[in-house]
């Protein structure tokens, strides 16, 4: 329970309350009870669960704690009493947004034929054509539940309208990038694998350097805090995994935790955990962090609780690095990069993996933050140095030169593609409609290209969708070594 | 008759008054509840709705009992109403409640026949809540 000021941008108090002090909470029995009726009067809803960091499951059942209103602004902590409140926070904190320009996590609220506001949840889903597909929200006093839009009690109405807002103040927020333009926001554009705020680095710097199986380093995490409140000894829990486009929150094996205090307005850095990778643990991994403000989302010592553990776009509090630098070298046969293809929601959808090919510099891998200490010994090409293999372009676009020929090589006949090399700057392989938990493995052989010469880069990103959602990708910067 | 009192219990019943959030919108559900429509005109039934309201004590469920409130004022049993609602309102914790103590501060204001609050939420005050019940209780005492 929290008893804290929310305020909205403009500086209006939220009014907000703990109707559980008043009624206590529903029985077990009440609770089931109540979920059975709703999930038989609504089909198709699917309930929505939370894992918490010990990996134990959990059904939002029905409960008096919070409402649809407390789920959207200050998620699973508080009953925000009125529309009213509603309507500040929209005026002062919102800006409209109107399909296909949606986001994935944008407020959705809905009207009466009054136009009286009744409901809020927030975007779960978009389909191909920017519409949004499925909505998360809480149902008054009933559980949470991923639907329709309109699949909602009818006295919601059907007068949708989307906003993005900015979080209020006062409930807390530590977070950390996803991506250097992450704008704290769920799911914010570009690759959300490059968290500028977590990294490696095995002499106390803060830039990235690729974890060497058997050699110590240190991991670190960048926490930030725009909000009035202290963070005060709070826990950054650093994880590994294989490197893989949607990972299931059981395979985030822990590397240990560090301390961070970070006062209203400022930055604080957690870490370094020493960490020695060990032999189960790829030669390109994936690097994840979760700041965990405290894992039960209704005590009042848990400032801004988690929203979506374990996932990396939707929820501030938790970022990944999945960024190797790898240099090739043309006399040796080519190098094999794998990635894991995994449906990582709980609904069957079609998976497929957009390879990216894209020319990148030494300045771009410094904006980054990677470490290119590794690169010291290289010439740095200049605009004159000879092409690599040109590439075709979509219409428009210049042709594309790219020092590097990527080949697939998975024995994997699920896999279908338009051919087996990265002929253009961009190639996809689908997997079809898959369970969830599963997927695929991609193996990619990759070599120099002819003409290449030391030095020369490129960028491979591996995007990985689910039913059509971006779920979790790969970067490689590729570098051609010295022969 | 029984099968009509049930429905002020029945979760099946009221299941998109638990969805509300908001006092119109919970009125908006009872008001969609085709099960509670039965209590419209049926004055008869006002003293079994209070006994039933009774028997479910001061931490009863607050969607049960606006329920109750709800058919009763579609009984038009008004004393039987007014009375129900003085006992709610009398209790802080109810009157304080984001849902029920607007709910009920609102039909309050309905039944004594005074001017509602204007604006898209019309809402009272927790001044203007207490004035509601202590002129119900008033009113209710003197009789």
């Amino acid at each position: 329970m929290s008893h804290r000021t929310l305020l909205t941008a403009a500086g209006v108090v939220v009014s907000h309350s703990h109707p559980e002090t008043t009624w206590g909470e529903f029985s077990v029995a009440q609770k089931m009870s109540l979920q059975a009726q709703t999930l038989a009067d609504y089909p198709g809803i699917q309930p929505v669960t939370y894992v918490h960091l010990n990996h134990v499951e959990e059904e939002l059942l029905p409960t008096r704690r919070y409402n649809c209103w407390g789920f959207t602004f200050n998620p699973r902590q508080c009953w925000i009493n009125t529309p009213q409140d509603v309507q500040n926070i929209l005026d002062a904190n919102g800006t409209q947004v109107f399909p296909p320009n949606l986001r994935v996590g944008d407020v959705v609220c809905y009207r009466n034929s009054y136009g009286e506001i009744t409901h809020t949840g927030r975007v779960w889903s978009l389909d191909p054509s920017g519409q949004p597909a499925l909505v998360q929200s809480k149902w008054g006093q009933l559980g949470e539940y991923i639907h329709a839009p309109l699949q909602v009690p009818s006295i919601y109405g059907t007068n949708l309208t989307y906003w993005r807002c900015t979080p209020l103040t006062g409930k807390g927020d530590g977070w950390l990038k996803d991506n250097t333009a992450d704008d704290r926001l769920p799911c914010p554009p570009g690759a959300t694998w490059l968290s500028p705020d977590l990294w490696c680095n095995p002499s106390g710097g803060t830039t990235h350097q690729d974890p060497v199986r058997g050699q110590p380093t240190g991991v670190y995490a960048r926490v930030r805090n725009p909000d009035t409140l202290d963070i005060t000894h709070k826990t950054v829990r650093f994880y590994w995994a294989d490197p893989n486009g949607g990972i299931p929150h059981y395979e985030w094996h822990e590397i240990g935790t560090a301390d961070v205090t970070v006062g209203p307005g400022g930055e604080g850095v957690a870490g370094p955990v020493t960490w020695v990778p060990g032999p189960t643990v790829p030669s390109h991994a994936c690097l994840l962090a979760v700041f965990d403000s405290g894992d039960d989302y209704h005590a009042a010592t848990t400032l801004d609780p988690l929203v979506w553990p374990f996932d990396v776009a939707r929820d501030n509090n938790v970022v990944q690095k999945n960024i190797s630098v790898v240099t090739v070298t043309r006399n040796l046969p080519p190098l094999r990069l794998r990635f894991t293809a995994r449906n990582p929601l709980r609904v069957e959808a079609p998976l497929e993996v957009t390879l990216r090919a894209y020319p990148v510099s030494r300045a771009e891998l410094e904006g980054l933050r990677l470490d290119l200490g590794s690169l010291k010994d290289l010439p740095e090409p200049g605009p004159s140095s000879p092409p690599g293999r040109p590439v075709s372009a979509r219409p428009g676009l210049q042709p594309q030169v790219l020092p590097f020929e990527v080949a697939l090589e998975t024995k994997d006949q699920r896999w279908r593609t338009a051919g087996t090399k990265l002929t253009s700057k961009e190639m996809v392989a689908g997997l079809g409609k898959v369970a969830p938990g599963n997927g695929g493995k991609l193996v990619l052989a990759v070599a120099p290209a002819r003409g290449a010469v030391p030095g020369q880069m490129m960028r491979l990103d591996l995007i990985q969708k689910v039913g059509g959602t971006v779920t979790g990708g790969f970067t490689y910067v590729l570098v051609v070594g010295k022969s | 008759m029984e099968d009509l009192l049930e429905a002020l219990e029945d979760p099946q019943v009221l299941l998109e008054a638990y969805a509300a959030s908001a006092p119109h919108v919970l009125r908006r559900a009872l008001e969609g509840t085709k099960a509670l429509q039965g209590f419209r005109q049926r004055a008869d039934l006002a003293r079994d709705i209070v006994g039933r309201m009774t028997a479910l004590g001061p931490r009863a469920d607050p969607v049960k009992l606006a329920a109750h409130l709800y058919a009763l004022e579609l009984t038009g049993a008004t004393r039987e109403a007014r009375a129900a609602l003085a006992k709610v309102l009398a209790e802080p914790r109810h009157r304080d409640d984001a849902l029920l103590g607007q709910f009920a501060g609102l039909m309050a204001v309905r039944l004594l026949g005074r001017i509602a609050p204007q604006g898209p939420y019309p809402r009272l005050s927790p001044e203007e809540v207490e004035k509601v019940a202590e002129e119900l209780a008033r009113e209710v005492g003197e009789r």
